[in-house]
């Protein structure tokens, strides 16, 4: 294993002179007897982009989940601006500005999209729900044309949409998202990856985990690559290669010049 | 034509009960999907709490309340000390612990009160009745009705328009998720178990206005006929368990009018017979529609 | 040790369930030997509950489904070679107007007995073609309401059964020796069923519903199959029970006997082994109970009586296997399958080959499908 150095100076603003919004540090998550995840260190700067790679089973959302307490942590430390959240719980910790978007979508698909985002705002007054909507129907225009639909019959491109925006409601200073281009139509990843991009210039932390490396590279400031649950490789997303990359995914444990 | 309008409004007296009950148990189960044994000994205690105040000379209007407040704390406790130590355990355990817990309760009420049933002294115009032509129609099925038709209007308010509301709903198809929308867990838990206590005690009062006897063993059988209904309705489906209670009580009205003599005592069993007839047909029960997520998963 | 390894299937439920009974067997007649009456007795009790809970957990323990409704069947086992058994003149004067086949009929004890499985088994079927569909809370419900619907008919069919009353005048068939060779007999029917292809798949599925439900009609085929002969293992325990007690009631096959044997369906495991064990440790608890609930006293301290008491203490160790052993004392697993694994696990820990996977691969050395599919069954049992 191999860490390639990180670019403090990258594009989204970089590492804050050493206090990050969101530190891993020595990250452990098991479930009974299977370790999904060992010994994972990771960094988040504030404005920042950054994506967590890996194939299937690598361990990436089990880390998404493990932050927000959703998965059991069997080690290591979670720091949110400094502060230990470890083991706080999940809405707690999304009280304090941490929100995941999780793998496939998870709209409550038997309540209306108006439900679905008012949920999302749970933890506000109505009045901060109010005043937020028209923002996020600028981002999200098909939101208001549906907006007492049944969010089981959006199509998937839509609940992608319905289940970010539901997520903004809790004002996130840092959003998880979990493979949002998930099974959805090439078209629809492009304008998913362009909210992603529009949401960091809105000042909102990113931690996007993907399988789609060459789009995620694109719009990441930093990487990193998991592969069964080990950190396999980091760095500035310039420095990332596919090829690299594709090496974690076919498991080729080979040693690397640096 | 008067037997038949009579019997309509039993339909819909015993129906409202099974209603209420089952409402509470589908609430519970759709939720936490834990089937909830101990439903009916949530009613006993409210029947009672009733018993007991009624003997220091609390007035009738006043009793109200505490039944309702008696079941709503006990459903509380229940879940405080019982269901909470085995949270999102599978839902066998689940259910084997509601039974042992359910006959707990029923020792319990044993051991306190005696196996004697108890008359709870209900004041006289519970007895109160009017005519229309040749129709006697006694008020509780007429309050029994009504008070059960406002509680689902609450309810279904209460679901759609408060985020506690919205949150039992959310929480009922994905915890998790409801969860990552920054809602404390215990806030849906206990939510359901208030809800589900306040449905038990007002169905535990108009249960006991009919029968106006509690033992230790009362809240078994309409906690039964409150599972059959969910069952027919679909397990979990708060729409599915209304329907399936006035169902149940249309063909328990409809058996019991049709057969004569001494078959009388197979009511419940044919009844039984029919609704498992209809499971046979839709086991899922008649709304217990496989949800979408489901079928992707 | 070699037998319950064996490459044959059928030689390892043999041996398996030859094991168990062996173990039955000596406490039984150790008891018979240097037991007092009542030891004799709680020994009967004991081998009649273990004849039907092993019949449940035939069903409970293959499908991972709960059923409440076998003491339903235990009752039509009860009655059905009851009614047959008794003499012709008891019934005339009890039962005057029941058909005359029963009142006219006074057959022996094995063909009294086969009629009352049959009758259990053909209501099994009728009623399993729903049941059999239903998983978890539904089953569950319907169920308990079988056992409801079973009580209401016998207590009402007062030409029948005398209705609420007592049916007396059994012949006394069951001891101790009658009561070993129909635990036998259960043992060698549920191990065999457990064991076979069906009751593998089913156990496997037990844990999915959606795979389950996935692989459809073999599935359902397979809980049917369970049901009808568990529903006939509980019925041949009803039988055992009646020429026991020799009066049998209604009310007898109620709730508190369901309670009771549910209990031990639980508090044991999945297995017959965990039957065994159930049965054993809550008809001595059950028993020391039972003396404590009449109330006794030591020296000048007297405990009144206490109703309710053995139903408080059993539901509390109920929750208490909820939470420290959801699955049961044994698990899913049967005495002589841990022997196996606990031997194999010693020889391979002599070998210099230390994985975090080890105990799962083990069980595929010993080759043949139906081992490797119990790995399956063994891996979801884990967390």
């Amino acid at each position: 294993m191999q860490r390639l150095s990180v670019k403090e100076d990258s594009s989204g603003g970089g590492g804050n002179g050493g206090t990050w919004l969101l530190e891993l540090d020595g990250l452990g998550v098991k479930y009974g007897p299977i370790e999904a995840v060992k010994d994972f260190s990771l960094e988040v700067g504030a404005g920042e982009i950054v994506t967590l790679l890996g194939s299937n089973g690598a361990g990436k959302s089990s880390t998404l989940n493990a932050i927000v307490g959703l998965a059991p942590k069997s080690g290591g430390r979670v720091l949110f601006d400094g502060q230990d959240i470890t083991s706080d719980q999940t809405d707690r910790i999304v009280k304090k500005g941490i929100t995941l978007v999780p793998e496939g979508r998870r709209v409550f698909s038997d309540l209306t999209v108006e439900e679905n985002l008012r949920l999302g705002g749970a933890t506000r007054t109505r009045q901060d729900f109010a005043a937020m909507l028209p923002e996020i129907f600028d981002l999200f225009p098909v939101l208001n044309s549906r907006y007492s639909a049944l969010a089981g019959l959006l199509s998937g491109g839509e609940q992608q949409q319905l289940a970010i925006g539901r997520a903004l409601f809790s004002h996130p200073k840092v959003l998880l998202l979990d493979e949002p281009s998930l099974g959805l139509a090439p078209i629809v990843v492009a304008s998913v990856f362009d909210i992603v991009e529009r949401l960091r210039d809105r000042g909102v932390t990113i931690l996007l985990v993907e399988q789609n490396v060459e789009r995620a590279l694109a719009i990441a400031d930093r990487g990193y690559v998991l592969a069964s649950g080990r950190l396999e490789m980091s760095g500035g997303s310039e420095d990332l290669s596919a090829a690299e990359i594709e090496e974690a995914y076919l498991g080729i444990h080979t040693e690397r010049p640096s | 034509m008067n037997e038949v309008v009579q019997q309509i409004i039993n339909f819909l007296s015993i129906g409202s009960i099974y209603a209420l009950i089952a409402l509470g148990v589908a609430l519970i189960f759709s939720i936490l999907k834990l089937i909830n044994f101990a439903h009916g000994e949530l009613m006993t205690f409210a029947g009672y709490a009733m018993f007991f105040f009624h003997g220091f000379g609390v007035p009738w209007l006043l009793l109200v309340p505490i039944a309702i407040l008696s079941s709503v704390v006990a459903a509380v406790l229940l879940e405080r000390v019982a269901y909470r130590l085995l949270r999102g355990a599978q839902p066998l355990t689940l259910l084997l612990t509601s039974f042992a817990v359910s006959l707990i309760l029923q020792s319990g009420f044993l051991l306190a009160f005696g196996a004697r049933p108890k008359a709870i002294e209900f004041p006289i115009w519970v007895d109160a009745f009017f005519i229309v032509g040749d129709i006697r129609i006694q008020w509780l099925d007429i309050v029994t009705f009504c008070v059960t038709m406002l509680i689902v209007l609450t309810l279904t308010v209460f679901l759609r328009r408060s985020i506690t509301g919205l949150a039992l709903r959310s929480a009922a198809s994905d915890f998790n998720t409801t969860k990552l929308m920054g809602i404390h867990a215990n806030r849906v838990i206990v939510g359901t178990f208030v809800v589900a206590g306040v449905l038990a005690g007002l169905a535990a009062l108009f249960y006991f206005a009919s029968t106006p006897v509690v033992a230790p063993k009362s809240g078994f059988e309409p906690m039964l006929k409150g599972f059959i209904a969910t069952v027919i309705g679909g397990m979990g489906s708060l729409v599915g368990a209304v329907i399936g209670a006035f169902l149940l009580a249309a063909l328990e009205v409809f058996v019991e009018v049709t057969l004569v003599g001494s078959l009388d005592v197979y009511v419940d069993a044919i009844v039984f017979g029919i609704a498992v007839l209809i499971l046979r047909f839709r086991p899922a029960g008649l709304f217990g529609l496989r949800r979408i997520e489901d079928v992707r998963a | 040790m070699m037998l319950f390894a064996h490459d044959r299937w059928w030689v390892r439920a043999l041996s398996g369930a030859t094991l168990l009974f062996l173990l039955v067997a000596v406490v039984v007649v150790a008891v018979d030997l240097f037991g007092s009456a009542t030891d004799r007795r709680i020994a009967t009790t004991f081998l009649i509950s273990l004849v039907v809970v092993t019949g449940m957990q035939t069903y409970v323990g293959n499908s991972g489904i709960l059923s409440f409704g076998h003491t339903g069947f235990m009752a039509l086992g009860a009655y059905g070679s009851a009614l047959f058994t008794a003499s012709t003149t008891i019934k005339q004067r009890a039962i005057p107007d029941a058909p005359s086949f029963i009142v006219d009929a006074e057959l022996g004890l094995l063909p009294a007995t086969l009629i009352g499985i049959a009758v259990a088994m053909v209501v099994a079927y009728a009623i399993g073609i729903t049941i059999v569909r239903l998983a978890g809370a539904a089953a569950a419900v319907a169920t308990l309401g079988f056992l409801v619907v079973v009580f209401t008919v016998l207590s009402n069919t007062d030409q029948l059964t005398r209705g609420a009353k007592a049916f007396s005048g059994i012949p006394p068939y069951t001891n101790l020796y009658t009561g070993l060779i129909v635990v036998a007999i259960t043992f060698v029917c549920a191990r065999l069923l457990r064991d076979s292809n069906m009751g593998l798949c089913l156990r496997s599925s037990r844990d999915d519903e959606l795979a389950a439900q996935a692989s459809g009609v073999n599935i359902i085929r397979s809980r049917m199959v369970m049901w009808v002969a568990s529903a006939g293992l509980a019925a041949l325990g009803g039988a055992l029970y009646a020429h026991f007690v020799l009066a049998i009631l209604p009310k007898a096959f109620h709730f508190h006997m369901t309670f009771i044997l549910v209990t031990m369906v639980i508090v044991g495991g999945q297995s017959i082994s965990g039957a065994l064990v159930g049965t054993a440790s809550i008809t001595i608890i059950e028993e020391f109970l039972r003396r404590a609930e009449n109330g006794f006293s030591i020296g000048s301290f007297s405990l009144d009586e206490l109703p309710g008491l053995t139903t408080i203490i059993l539901g509390l160790l109920i929750i208490l296997t909820m939470i420290l052993r959801p699955k049961g004392v044994l698990g899913r697993w049967e005495i002589d399958e841990l022997l196996v694994r606990r031997f194999k696990k010693r020889t391979a820990s002599a070998l210099p080959r230390p994985s975090a996977k080890g105990a799962w691969t083990n069980s595929h050395t010993i080759g043949e499908g139906h081992y490797s599919a119990k790995s399956v069954v063994k891996e979801s049992n884990q967390p």
